[in-house]
């Protein structure tokens, strides 16, 4: 019996090849968007990766001594970027890392500056990250006994080194000589004391102080695995100590002998650079040649390290890379729609299935079939062509995965780069989860629901004639739409409750609903088709006056209502090409803004001292500026925390914007500046140093500082707000609430926010300036050339290096997440109304061909009949195109309204809300015509209706 | 009974249907006639042809060989256009299975052939309303055919038959879904619109009992005419 209901349920698909493949295009569409998306995702990294990272593994190289005068950094750097073991640690491709013994790392304390301060590592300054190697108990107390120690026993000899205390009992040595090899030796000036003692921070300090010191010496290797952090952990303290040596200064990756062998060149005069490695992205300072400057000293850059050709800005772009990609996952909003019309399809095509197939569920059932039986055979037949569909929609997610990157237009495919993507594809369990029930439950519970109907046929009503079975199958189109609806929107909202809420919570809903507003696009596309089709009747005489056909007939017609699916295809599909294009317009046009916009408040002058006239004087200095936020920064310590004091105008300080994570885009940030307007000595802090000095709103803080001449001040302070990072910042050291709430964004940094206006009082000003409005890089360049002429700029620079690519690399992957995606779409959504179109129409004829019969038979001629037909659909197309496009248009807006919070930057210029109208006139000239012509074939079929076959048949 | 010349004029009639490796010859040497306000019936078991007939007869479909003449015009040459022209203005059909539309009122149901026969809007109406009358649905006008019964809806195919003034009725076992009572009604609506309105009615049937009242009866055998007898039989 089994296989009986096996084979009759595949004879059903092959014998009924139209609606076979429609339903399994219902699935596969949706899955091929889904699994496309994530296929890009997941082998986007892999290919950027692929470019750098050999099955060898490499060494990163992170530092060029010669062109960083270290004593002009300003402490700004953020120590992820230098961190290339906490990079490996978060990032996915790095599966093994492992300790390299004959990785040493060298400082030469020989050019230390006399502004060179010696700072506990955990703050800013990437030198003294990780390498404070020469720390004993004291060192925190007795700052001046460590310089001492270095200015003293070091300098002392040319071949001194300083040694950590487990490395020196693992050469088995003692203040004698170290010999690295046969060639290379050191006098052994000092042993440091390590590890650092436990009370050195807070225990998650000291861990996190331990990683990144281990980090120094680590090897990464290309095995693609992600490791736990608690295994890291546990592994570089297995390892620790291996690797433990420096000299002051400057920081040389490479073995001793390399950095032996190596000269080290002094740059002449000690100019003062400033360099990012990312050669886009070099903002200099004191250099004239700007170009050959900057070609030379990238060329010196590039580091080679065991065969491969790695630098410090290729290692954070993979970090930066996977992160974004990752974070691209944001996009799926994008496809919701198109899922929404793959259901639709897959639905509809289940409905027509049945409809179509009632005489035989009645026949079966009069034969003898049981209930059960019948409601298998049909259940298996759908389930086959779902499990078919959902196959060729991964496989076809995979080709358009990979088409994402490398598509330029329409038209436009960029072939290398498909080739590289198809190389590297990968299908993520993450994608396999997620695409299957988000585009396969629904039908799939619509084909049980079915399955289920089929068993419950009234044989008498199966069999009865025609026309009775016609207005019963008509009935059971209205509900269906909603039930899917509903259970679609359940799905998704369950999924977004489940995963988002908390950010969704925070976005102020925005991600819960969004999924409902799909949900509104779909119900409202078929509440429109029903009534066109309700008005159609009253109004299809006016498309008939001037085509000189039969409009009674085709208000006759339009009145059944057999065309509601169909126009909710209709009104789906051309609502989606809309979205598509208009979606796409706006939101390049306005990520373009925001990025520019982004890069221009990215751009930081540091004056000393700050004259009440320099702001203005500086507003007048570039056309390109728009607006100037001073900002006062120092630096100051809450007991023993080091942190960052930002002195701000708070509501000026609403207005800058630059990158900043997502999870941070909520009004409480405002609110909080509000709070903090409102108390003058009020300060703002990072739910971390809440946490770890057990601070509340209230809680009066006492911040140690120190003024640029040297002389200290105290400053009391009342906590005004807790904020999980700094809005024109973007950083915070994140607790693992603010984590989670942030879904990873957070950068780590300590900072409290005052403001400035008290800070000013107290004689603090040293005062940084945030440009707002700088559109492109070149306005920077031009603008920092200007500023440098300025006698109080002490410095003009970008503090967050990768912050520029890092937007730059956000543009790039959202624009071409969001154009690709949507281009795709809009192509694809294209087809897939074509042949939903098609298959659903000539369905409709192939039900009214007793009809056609009849009329022929009381004396229409083909073309009558072939003209009713047109006429018929051009009435339905008509109308529905136009209500499509205004239901495109309302929802574009809409969702770009939710869609800009899945982009991370601050909506702090206004949305450019552009509307193509020539592509929307073009997209509905195509629209139009394509479904006209499309309706060709099935008038045609049905004009040459066989009077006599069909009315002798039925 | 007319004497007139014959409306319908069947000479010589052969259809064969061909399915690559027989040929089945289902109508053979038919000849027939009907006059103006005759009532002729074809009778014959399943499978004789009879259908057939009348489709070639209504220009539904043509013949192999042989002529029909409706009012005297040659239809076997005749090209698609023309056919329905002489459905439209010359014939009138009544199926079996009424084949009415079934989201269309029994108005708009008599209306459709008039559409295609560039009748106004208002005379339409009025046609159908007369119709309508003359079959007894005068009460049933806006009902759709879900909400007729069978005799109902035959009755409202009979009007839309004669929605165009058509010479020729063509029935195709008129009373095949009516019981007994219903179909005498039908058989006597024909009856009357064959002599109060002068039309010629062709019905095909395996019912003796609406044979009776035509005026001739034709038996059709494996596709010839076998007999013919006029009255009852």
């Amino acid at each position: 019996m089994i296989l009986f209901i096996v084979k009759y349920a595949i004879q059903g698909i092959v014998k009924h090849k139209k609606r076979s493949l429609l339903m399994a295009m219902g699935f596969t569409i949706g899955i091929s968007m889904v699994s496309a998306l994530y296929t890009w995702i997941e082998t986007g990294p892999t290919v950027f990766a692929a470019d750098y990272i050999n099955v060898g593994g490499f060494q990163i190289a992170f530092s060029k001594p010669d062109v960083t005068e270290w004593s002009f950094i300003q402490g700004n750097f953020s120590y992820s970027m230098w961190d290339t073991y906490a990079f490996a640690r978060s990032n996915s491709l790095v599966g093994e890392i492992e300790a390299v013994y004959s990785t040493v790392y060298l400082f030469n304390t020989e050019n230390k500056s006399d502004s060179f301060r010696w700072y506990p590592p955990q703050v800013e300054d990437p030198i003294l990250m990780g390498s404070v190697f020469f720390v004993n108990d004291s060192f925190f107390e007795v700052a001046n006994e460590q310089l001492s120690l270095v200015d003293g026993e070091l300098a002392m000899d040319d071949d001194g080194v300083l040694v950590s205390e487990p490395l020196l009992a693992q050469i088995n040595n003692t203040l004698g000589i170290f010999k690295i090899d046969s060639n290379i030796s050191f006098a052994v000036a000092e042993r440091i004391a390590w590890p650092p003692p436990p009370n050195f921070f807070a225990e998650e300090m000291y861990l996190g102080y331990w990683e990144r010191v281990f980090f120094r010496s680590l090897k990464i290797k290309g095995v693609y695995r992600w490791i736990p952090k608690k295994s890291l952990i546990d592994q570089s303290l297995r390892n620790i100590g291996r690797s433990s040596m420096f000299m002051p200064m400057y920081l040389l990756n490479g073995t001793l002998r390399e950095a032996m062998e190596r000269p080290i060149p002094r740059a002449p005069g000690h100019p003062k650079l400033f360099i990012q490695l990312d050669p886009d992205n070099v903002v200099l300072r004191g250099i004239t040649n700007l170009e050959q400057e900057v070609s030379k000293l990238i060329a010196e850059i590039h580091y080679s390290c065991e065969g491969e050709i790695i630098t410090k800005s290729d290692v954070g772009q993979i970090g930066w890379f996977i992160g974004a990609y990752r974070q691209t996952r944001s996009l799926l909003i994008y496809i919701l729609p198109m899922i929404g019309l793959s259901v639709c399809i897959a639905i509809f095509s289940i409905e027509v299935t049945f409809g179509g197939r009632q005489v035989e569920a009645g026949i079966l059932k009069a034969k003898g079939v049981t209930s059960r039986q019948l409601a298998a055979i049909f259940a298996i037949e759908f389930i086959i062509l779902a499990i078919v569909g959902v196959i060729f929609g991964f496989f076809f997610g995979i080709i358009l995965g990979c088409l994402i990157p490398a598509t330029k237009g329409i038209f436009e495919y960029d072939i290398v780069t498909f080739q590289k993507f198809i190389t590297h594809a990968t299908v993520s369990p993450e994608n396999i989860l997620f695409s299957i029930p988000l585009c396969g439950i629904a039908p799939m519970v619509y084909i049980l629901f079915k399955a289920r109907s089929y068993a419950t046929t009234d044989v008498m009503k199966a069999i009865a004639p025609p026309s009775m079975r016609e207005v019963e199958a008509r009935r059971s189109y209205v509900p269906n739409l909603f039930f899917f609806g509903t259970v679609l929107a359940t799905l998704i909202y369950l999924r977004s409750a489940i995963n988002l809420l908390p950010t969704a919570i925070s976005l102020e809903g925005g991600y819960v609903l969004f999924p409902f507003v799909v949900y509104h696009w779909l119900a409202f596309s078929y509440a429109a088709a029903l009534l066109v089709s309700l008005i159609m009747p009253k109004v299809s005489k006016i498309f008939a006056f001037p085509l000189k056909i039969k409009g009674t007939l085709v208000a006759l017609d339009l009145k059944r209502q057999i065309f509601t699916p169909l126009m909710a295809i209709i009104i789906l599909t051309s609502s989606i090409l809309v979205y598509c294009i208009v979606e796409r317009e706006i939101m390049v046009e306005t990520v373009t803004n925001q990025t520019n916009y982004a890069i221009g408040c990215d751009l930081r002058i540091h004056t000393y001292p700050q004259p009440p006239s320099l702001t203005e004087k500086m507003r007048n200095a570039s056309s390109s500026i728009t607006d100037i936020i001073p900002i006062l920064t120092s630096r100051g310590e809450i007991g023993r925390m080091n942190v960052r004091i930002i002195g701000v105008d708070p509501s000026a300080y609403k207005r800058i914007g630059f990158w900043m994570p997502a999870s941070t885009q909520t009004l409480r940030h405002e609110q909080m500046l509000d709070s903090l307007a409102e108390t003058y000595n009020g300060t703002l802090i990072s739910d971390h140093i809440a946490e770890t000095l057990s601070l509340d709103i209230g809680s009066h803080v006492k911040v140690t500082g120190e003024y640029i001449n040297g002389s200290i001040y105290n400053l009391d302070f009342v906590v005004a707000g807790i904020i999980y990072s700094a809005p024109g910042f973007g950083e915070a050291e994140p607790t693992e609430e603010s984590r989670r709430r942030s879904l990873g964004f957070q950068e780590e940094d300590r900072f409290i926010i005052v403001n400035n206006e008290f800070l000013a009082s107290r004689g603090v000003d040293r005062a940084t300036l945030f440009l707002l409005g700088i559109g492109d890089k070149e306005a920077i360049e031009k603008t920092i050339e200007t500023f440098l002429m300025m006698p109080e700029v002490t410095d003009v620079y970008s503090p967050l290096t990768f912050d520029l690519s890092k937007v730059d690399l956000y543009k790039f992957l959202y624009i071409q997440g969001f154009t690709s995606s949507l281009t795709i779409q809009f192509l694809i959504t294209i087809i897939v109304s074509a042949v939903s179109f098609v298959f659903f129409l000539d369905y409709t004829i192939s039900k009214r061909n007793v009809e056609f019969a009849l009329m022929r038979a009381v004396g229409a001629t083909k073309k009558d009949i072939a003209k009713l037909i047109l006429m018929e659909f051009i009435a339905i197309l008509l109308p529905s195109v136009i209500v499509g496009l205004s239901l495109g248009m309302a929802y574009s807006l809409v969702l770009f309204d939710f869609s800009l919070r899945i982009f991370p930057f601050k909506s702090i210029v206004p949305y450019i809300i552009a509307i193509p109208v020539i592509d929307l006139a073009i997209c509905f000239a195509i629209s139009f015509l394509s479904m006209a012509l499309g309706s060709y074939l099935p008038a045609r079929r049905a004009s040459r209706t066989d009077v006599a076959k069909v009315l002798r048949n039925l | 009974m007319s004497q007139d010349r014959p409306v319908v004029l069947c000479s010589h009639i052969r259809r064969s249907f061909s399915d690559g490796l027989q040929v089945i010859e289902v109508l053979r040497d038919v000849n027939l006639s009907a006059s103006k306000g005759e009532f002729v019936s074809i009778v014959g078991p399943s499978g004789s042809g009879k259908t057939t007939l009348l489709h070639i007869i209504a220009c539904l479909d043509r013949p192999t060989n042989g002529e029909v003449f409706i009012e005297g015009i040659p239809t076997s040459k005749l090209d698609d256009d023309r056919l329905s022209e002489i459905r439209r203005r010359k014939i009138g059909m009544i199926f079996q299975d009424f084949y009415l539309l079934p989201a269309h009122s029994a108005l708009e149901n008599l209306e459709v052939p008039m559409v295609f026969n560039n009748v106004s809007k208002e005379k339409r109406e009025q046609r159908a309303r007369e119709l309508l009358e003359l079959v007894g649905l005068s009460s049933r006008v806006h009902h759709k055919p879900g909400e007729l019964s069978s005799g109902e809806k035959q009755r409202v195919q009979i009007a839309r038959a004669l929605t165009n003034n058509p010479s020729v009725i063509l029935a195709d076992e008129p009373t095949g879904n009516l019981d007994t009572k219903t179909g005498k009604d039908i058989v006597e609506l024909l009856k009357s619109l064959s002599q109060d309105e002068n039309r010629a009615i062709l019905v095909v049937t395996h019912d003796m009992e609406i044979a009776s009242h035509a005026d001739r009866t034709l038996l059709l055998e494996k596709g010839a005419i076998r007999s013919e007898c006029g009255g009852d039989i």
